[in-house]
């Protein structure tokens, strides 16, 4: 038995080994198809840009869009999520996530140059995709239906991302920038290392002193240390202190003015013939990025008093949010003539927000009472990290029947590390929507909390495939065939501590700062009792995790002048375990058994091509897939969402999700890039997941996952590319239409009780309209276009009963975004590009049972860009 | 005592074991408990008989050690999610020794979600007369899942401690410390106004801080007997944002036991009822940091003679009453009846809390008799009721207070308070000055206003018509001098420091 373990990191007493016997006969899929090549059919640059992504899908067996890094840069989008908008039947939610056909990013997978990669996001099974830089990208493909060739877990699509592979010849390009927000004219919130460069945390994190005593103590809670010690409990209140004393306090929030965007990247890459036959490029970028962005936050809890609405919480606060993205890419390839290619890719992604939320909250005990609220600080601050190494390679044998293997070996590494997050409640002597004049910290066990998350997901996938082509009568035969081997294990570890004001004098609480009050100087004090405390809980996110998937498939594509079949089949094992850590004892918590499955499944896909005429073509396309659920929804430990503030509890009974899509699709291509086309599909999901809102007690609000019985989704599609010369020369209009509905059915338990137990999927749109008004000027000088997008309303979380009575689902509103880009390319090796987002101003809002529970302020952004390429 | 209980770094190593050729997945711990230190010495050579409490898993008897006058029981000796199935008795150890937990004890599966596989007559917990429970780890709690029962019959001379292990040094401030561990947590079968009334059987609520399951449709479930039990410096905040309360009765039944029981300087509040019907007779309240009773989720329990008292470190009401939080209205409404209360606040007070005593809101109806509710200068507003939903009760008369004096400083939160207080049968509201407690304690005879003249407020009378469970009295507030039933057993009042 040959064991490769391929985590062996020891932190804080744990470690996991995943080590694995026998030998994957079978191995993995990769560059799905070949690669893509760009496709630009006229001089012309926007319309040019969408007649290529229209002739890349009439060359696809599946339904499926291809943007290639020319379309992005001619669209002026700045990263993968923004340029993803484009495409027909996506929707783009909080600028990160992609909705397929209006499904949930539950349904939508993402793989890096076809391979899976980990998400850097603990509450998200999917990677952001704002934090792929356009720079970097050669191509975005999204499939809409399912084929062998992916990975089973597919939903409503799969997004793959592939990363500039090597120049044609010495390529250098700079770019630099900067942009501004209409919310930026007010004053941003900021705090002590706030406006770090590199995003990069120097502070926070705990110091060693700290870790120690957490190590020996168990804890850093006096009592505990007067036990291990065998000290008195006043001697151990003052090693408490001098713990507390290694603790950053640097927290005073304070307001300063905006600074505008700062934005650049370099790349360069070169290709050198080494030898007869042999090529050696390589290509690097780097791409940063720095903003701050202010918004307006209102929210409020509904609750009934009989027939009546009434406020159980409401809040007024400002957002400011730091961000830094920086992120850095090398590849090396090595060709050998046409037929052979080495390639190595590295990419390092930094993703740092440090959002800083601060104003009038009104809870149960307040909303009532005159001149009398609560004023909260809330800062977070979270890295997100991806490292991904991968090795790839593709080789044709023209002497063996032209077959083709492609395989490649992905070693990924991504990680959120959200260190001294801080929350602070301070009795106010004001309501909502007035200046408080003296706050006071509460006299609380927990007068400020401190978190520290830390979640890290190792991924190693590798695989290959074998494409063997036959030509009978001119027809044209393909048989592939591949495997591949997915292991990924996490660690998560949470703690959290509180600052306690127990026997603190009134006084010293009273309109004083966080550092004063927490600071050294207050802390050495005897007299202000202050101590730290902080035992690991049982609900804390601390577990080890492991996933491991084996699948082999077979496919063949069978093209003649007057149709195409494409059909496979896809065998997949899954097997994952999870484990609850006590971190106090470094045990593991409860049966491992009952936390383990595996199980195997065939999967596979069918594709359908008629070519009608040179110009229409019709497609049918079925697809048998599955969606899991993510690690964490199956380990049962409760979790703060970072966007919503809940407690999220995972449920160890999930099951995935059996996925059947039926596709129909009319296709016409035109003159002068004309084209329209119409899809019809049908998904039926058994056992869709879905995340509720479980029965609680009282202040607790608890969302949990379930599995419904049935779920639907069908629809039409529409797109459509005209060109607009007729009007005037260079005029056209692109754009696409989703219309759809959706149906879940989702049985009541003990624990939940819905207020509809049949509705709409959780953050389905029923109509989703994307269109574009391009401009190019006939000497390719200027191009110019307008972009609008819009969804419509969504449920962002069910409605539940409370006593009876059921409150509505909470839908997001329409978000009507209209967009402008004006780009001048002066000479050759230069543009300069001016973009409005939101010129609408339009603002998030969620309502329920008719009135605006969360409303968001976004603003309206202006970049400018400048780049300079030879 | 050494400390013997932490695992050192590196004591566990769990192996993921994917085997690929069909076996099953095996995520194997192993624990290297390097640091325990197992020569045990037994000083004085003491007795040489186990009375650790143990139970039989598998075949295999877990049980504590005797470590001098204590028992010590391993970590492993249970947890939420290894819970204990079997019954478990815990005696009065000699010499005033203690059992110390690590971290809880846990009976019964209070995680189980299917109430088909909850038992009838599950786990039983009894601890005998006098014997002392500690506990090492903050966030370890006591918990009695649905179906099992705690059998902790103390006597006013014997009762019963938990506390913390800190407390068995001496070195804890009475007045000051909080927090030190978690709680007793007792998990019901009954009703909740949470619930779907129309599926109650089935119905699983999640407790505070996860701290297990609750609920069904029998309000006359059994959970045992809490008898003479005082539980200290309690309320460790077990998950974000929730704090234990001394002692929740979470959908308690009615055929569940309970008197004589005190919690001190809890954290949080001190004793909390969601839903159920349990009663209790004889609750001490002292020191606790939020509210000393609450109540919501439909509670129709009673209480008879209960006496709270803040302290200057911390404190909020006296009674915090609650419907349900999300729906005011929600049936059946939490209707407790509450007898021979005494509440005496403190002058604690910050811009957003302070010392207060009756709060009545979120729609809860109530019947409250024979109150008495003062407090010092600083104490907040002592009597007050919130949202219409809870005013609206007033005429349907499921909202009442009777034969009650008040005498605070500030007496009602508003006119609408006033009125309902004034209207009632036999109420009096004096001023912080007058005198209507002896000693702190006991209800004052007789009782003086501000300008000194006697004042007789008048019990309410035939109490136990109102309710079968009240005893006929003829005073007001909950300790009369003549019958001190807190002498003996309950901790730190004045009558017997």
């Amino acid at each position: 038995m040959k064991r490769t373990p391929i985590i062996t990191k020891h932190k804080l007493g744990l470690a996991i080994a995943l080590a694995l016997s026998g030998q994957m006969a079978l191995a993995q899929e990769q560059e799905a198809t070949e690669t893509i090549e760009e496709v630009v059919t006229t001089g012309t640059r926007l319309q040019g840009s969408a007649a290529a992504v229209v002739e890349e899908r009439k060359e696809q067996a599946f339904v499926a869009d291809i943007l290639g890094a020319e379309q992005i840069s001619r669209t002026g989008d700045s990263d993968a999520a923004a340029a993803l908008r484009r495409v027909t039947g996506l929707t783009l939610v909080d600028g990160k996530f992609i909705y397929i056909r209006g499904l949930g990013e539950r349904y939508s997978s993402t793989q890096l140059n076809g391979a899976q990669v980990p998400s850097p996001d603990p509450t998200r099974n999917v990677i952001p995709l704002d934090m792929f830089p356009a720079s970097i990208i050669e191509s975005l493909e999204v499939q809409k239906s399912y084929s062998a060739d992916k990975p089973a877990h597919f939903g409503g699509g799969n997004v793959d991302i592939r990363t500039k592979s090597l120049p044609e010849e010495e390529a250098f390009e700079i770019q630099i920038g900067t942009g501004w927000n209409s919310e930026s004219s007010s004053d941003a919130l900021a705090y002590g290392d706030s406006n770090d460069w590199l995003g990069s945390d120097d502070q926070r994190a705990l110091a060693q002193p700290f870790l120690q005593a957490l190590a020996t103590y168990g804890s850093v809670n006096f009592t505990d240390i007067a036990r291990y010690e065998e000290i008195s409990t006043d001697q151990a209140r003052l090693i408490n202190r001098d713990l507390m004393n290694t603790m950053n306090t640097d927290y005073d929030v304070y307001t300063e003015s905006v600074s505008p965007d700062i934005k650049g990247s370099v790349s360069y890459g070169n290709q050198f013939v080494l030898a007869d036959d042999w090529t050696f490029g390589f290509l690097g970028a780097v791409d940063y990025d720095r903003a701050t962005r202010n918004s307006d936050q209102e929210r409020r809890v509904l609750g009934f008093s009989g027939e009546n609405l009434v406020n159980q919480y409401r809040s007024e606060s400002q957002i400011s949010t730091h961000s830094v993205e920086l992120s850095g890419m090398f590849n090396t390839g090595l060709e050998f003539g046409n037929n052979h290619k080495l390639e190595t890719s590295s990419i390092f992604l930094r993703d740092t927000q440090d959002r800083i939320q601060r104003g009038i909250t009104e809870t149960i005990d307040t909303i009532g009472e005159e001149n009398l609220s609560f004023f909260d600080t809330d800062i977070r601050y979270e890295e997100r990290e991806l490292l991904s190494h991968q090795l790839r390679g593709s080789h044709l044998f023209p002497e063996l029947h032209n077959i083709a293997i492609d395989w490649q070996y992905t070693d990924a590494t991504s990680r959120r590390d959200a260190p001294g997050n801080v929350f602070t409640r301070q009795g106010a002597d004001a309501d909502i929507g007035e200046q408080p004049q003296n706050l006071n910290y509460q006299r609380s066990r927990n007068a400020a909390v401190l978190e520290f998350q830390d979640l890290e997901d190792q991924v190693e996938n590798y695989g290959a495939d074998i494409e063997l082509p036959f030509y009978l009568d001119g027809n044209e035969l393909l048989l592939q065939a591949g495997g591949e081997v997915m292991r990924k294990a996490r660690e998560s570890y949470g703690r959290r501590f509180g600052f306690s004001t127990e026997s603190t004098p009134l006084s010293e609480l009273t309109n004083t700062e966080f550092s004063e009050l927490f600071g050294p100087d207050s802390v050495n004090d005897p007299d202000n009792n202050l101590q730290v405390y902080g035992a690991p809980t049982l609900t804390d996110p601390n577990y080890l995790a492991a996933q491991q998937i084996e699948a082999g498939y077979g496919l063949f594509d069978y093209t003649t002048s007057k149709w195409r079949l494409n059909a496979g089949a896809r065998w997949e094992q899954y097997s994952q375990v999870s484990a609850q850590i006590d971190l106090a004892t470094s045990t593991i918590i409860g049966a491992i058994e009952n936390t383990t499955r595996r199980e195997d499944d065939w999967f596979g896909g069918a594709g359908l091509t008629y070519f009608v005429d040179d110009t229409t073509q019709l497609r049918l396309t079925y697809g048998k897939s599955t969606v899991r659920p993510d690690l964490r929804e199956i380990t049962e430990v409760v979790f703060i969402d970072p966007l919503t503030s809940d407690k999220v509890r995972g449920n160890p009974n999930l099951i995935s999700t059996d996925v059947q899509s039926f596709d129909a699709r009319w296709e016409w291509y035109g003159p002068a890039g004309d084209n329209w086309s119409l899809g019809a599909f049908y998904k039926d999901l058994t056992n869709p997941i879905e995340s509720v809102e479980a029965k609680a007690t009282d202040s607790d609000r608890v969302i949990t996952f379930l599995n419904g019985d049935t779920g639907h989704v069908y629809g039409l599609e529409f797109e459509f590319l005209k060109d607009l010369t007729m009007v005037t020369d260079g005029l056209f209009v692109n754009g696409n239409l989703t219309l759809s509905d959706s149906e879940i059915t989702i049985q009541n338990t003990g624990g939940v009780e819905l207020t509809n137990n049949e509705r709409r999927m959780t953050g389905h749109s029923k109509y989703v309209i994307n269109t574009q008004l391009g401009y190019d000027t006939l000497d390719g000088e200027h191009s110019a276009a307008l972009v609008y997008n819009v969804f419509g309303e969504r449920i962002a979380f069910a409605g539940s009963v409370f006593g009876g009575r059921g409150i509505d689902d909470a839908f997001e509103q329409p978000f009507h975004s209209l967009d402008a880009i004006y780009t001048w390319y002066p000479d050759f090796n230069s543009k300069l590009r001016l973009k409005v987002q939101n010129l609408l101003g339009e603002d998030t809002e969620i309502m329920q049972n008719g009135q605006v529970i969360q409303k968001q302020t976004v603003g309206t952004s202006v970049s400018l860009e400048y780049s300079y390429s030879f | 005592m050494k400390a013997n209980n932490f695992l050192a770094l590196s004591a566990i190593t769990a192996s993921l074991l994917l085997a690929g050729c069909g076996g099953d997945i095996n995520l194997t711990p192993t624990s290297i408990d390097n640091s325990t230190d197992n020569s045990v010495t037994n000083p004085g050579g003491g007795s040489t008989e186990n009375n650790c409490a143990s139970y039989v898993d598998d075949g295999v008897t877990v049980r504590g050690q005797v470590d001098g006058d204590n028992c010590v029981y391993p970590p492993n000796f249970s947890t939420p999610n290894n819970p204990i199935m079997t019954n478990l008795r815990i005696v009065d150890l000699a010499n005033d020794g203690a059992h110390i937990f690590p971290n809880g004890l846990y009976i019964g599966n209070g995680l189980e979600n299917n109430a088909a596989n909850i038992p009838s007559s599950g786990p039983v917990l009894t601890i005998d007369a006098g014997a002392t429970l500690a506990f090492q780890d903050a966030d370890g709690f006591v918990q009695i899942a649905r179906g099992s029962r705690i059998i902790a019959e103390g006597t006013a001379t014997a009762p019963i401690t938990f506390t913390s292990d800190e407390d068995l040094t001496g070195n804890v401030d009475k007045d000051t410390d909080r927090g030190l561990w978690g709680g007793v947590i007792l998990l019901g079968r009954g009703i909740s106004n949470k619930c779907d009334q129309n599926d109650l059987a089935n119905c699983n609520l999640e407790a505070e801080g996860g701290a297990g399951l609750y609920g069904g449709a029998d309000n006359s479930d059994n959970s045992g007997v809490l008898s003479h039990v005082v539980v200290k410096y309690a309320g460790f905040e077990v998950a974000v944002g929730n704090e234990l309360n001394g002692i929740t009765f979470y959908t308690i039944g009615d055929a569940t036991q309970v008197d004589n029981i005190q919690v001190h300087n809890n954290v949080d509040d001190g004793v909390e009822f969601f839903g159920g019907a349990v009663n209790a007779k004889y609750v001490v309240l002292t020191g606790n940091g939020d509210d000393s009773l609450d109540w919501a989720d439909g509670w129709s329990g009673a209480i008879q003679y209960i006496y709270v008292r803040h302290n200057e470190s911390l404190a909020n009401r006296g009674i915090e009453g609650d419907n349900n939080s999300g729906n005011f209205t929600a049936e059946p409404f939490t209707s407790p009846q509450i007898a021979n209360m005494t509440i005496v606040g403190s002058n604690f007070s910050t811009t957003d809390r302070d010392s207060e005593g009756v709060l009545l809101r979120r729609g809860t109806q109530a019947e409250l008799y024979n109150f008495v509710v003062t407090g010092p200068e600083l104490m907040g507003e002592c009597l007050e009721l919130d949202d219409q939903a809870t005013v609206d009760h007033i005429a349907t008369d499921n909202l009442v207070i009777e034969s009650s004096v008040i005498a605070c400083a500030e007496n009602f939160a508003d006119q609408t308070t006033e009125d309902w207080f004034t209207a009632g049968t036999n109420n009096l509201a004096l001023t912080d000055t007058a005198t209507v407690l002896d000693g702190g304690l006991y209800t004052a005879s007789p009782m003086l206003d501000a300008s000194g003249a006697q004042v007789s407020p008048t019990a309410k009378a035939d109490l136990s018509t109102v309710n079968p469970f009240f005893d006929d009295v003829d005073f007001v507030g909950a300790v009369s001098a003549d019958d001190d039933w807190t002498q003996g057993w309950a901790f730190d009042l004045n009558n017997n420091q």
